[in-house]
């Protein structure tokens, strides 16, 4: 085997095992000629895409959700053109214009219950700092 | 799998399709979901379409398949697209004709 050609397939290799999941799945589907493949994506995932992209999971541990300078945890409400059951759906469309309260309650504890009595959901703060950082949600620090 | 089992279109016209360089994103309006295919799953797709009259055995549509894809014959093939055929069934893309 000449130098280039062993260069050439160690190459292979290497990319091979740095693609994403994704990549692997597009692959499949486009090099996969000899057996036919059909793959769904089911309704209730594309009707979550086709609103907004401003889609989050809530969060229950309270250590990692999103807090002001303060400590204080931030509720996250949807807007109106957002996910009406934050209960059930998962993950959470927040629509183009979420709103954000701060309990003052004295524990984190009872704060996230205000937050989810009130319909809102807690978000991790590095999901919160994303939405922020796109104008979606209000910067942290003022609030 | 029985190879006798025939199959025939289900209302081809009313999908929304599109290619994408080879493969293919096809919504059903009736089930509100959209599926992805590779050139031969959309291939049985269109063989079953043009022929809206009469279903087409499996045998038949795989050796479409054989020649459009210059492919050998084997037993393992067969079974792959009888296989993708009940799962068209299933979504309502293309129905069994006994």
């Amino acid at each position: 085997m000449s130098k280039d050609k062993f260069q050439k397939q160690s190459d292979s290799i290497k990319d091979s095992s740095t693609v994403s999941p994704e990549h692997d799945r597009r692959r499949l589907l486009k090099n996969t000629v000899a057996i036919p493949i059909i793959m769904t994506l089911s309704s209730s995932v594309a009707a979550q895409v086709a609103r907004t992209s401003n889609l989050v999971t809530p969060i229950e541990n309270l250590d990692v959700a999103a807090k002001n300078t303060n400590g204080d945890l931030l509720c996250v409400h949807p807007g109106p053109d957002g996910s009406v059951d934050v209960v059930n759906e998962r993950p959470v469309d927040l629509g183009t214009l979420p709103s954000v309260t701060v309990d003052s309650a004295d524990s984190a504890d009872l704060q996230a219950s205000a937050c989810q009595r009130e319909g809102g959901i807690l978000i991790s703060a590095t999901a919160y700092a994303s939405l922020s950082g796109k104008g979606v949600l209000p910067d942290s620090s003022i609030l | 799998m029985s190879s006798k089992t025939s199959w025939r279109s289900v209302n081809f016209s009313s999908l929304h399709i599109e290619e994408w360089n080879g493969e293919y994103t096809v919504f059903h309006p009736e089930s509100g979901k959209t599926h992805f295919l590779n050139q031969m799953g959309f291939q049985i797709l269109v063989d079953l379409h043009s022929r809206p009259l009469s279903a087409i055995s499996v045998d038949e549509i795989c050796q479409n398949l054989m020649n459009q894809f210059q492919l050998q014959s084997d037993t393992t093939f067969s079974d792959q697209v009888s296989k993708t055929l009940h799962r068209f069934d299933e979504l309502g893309l293309i129905e069994q004709v006994k």
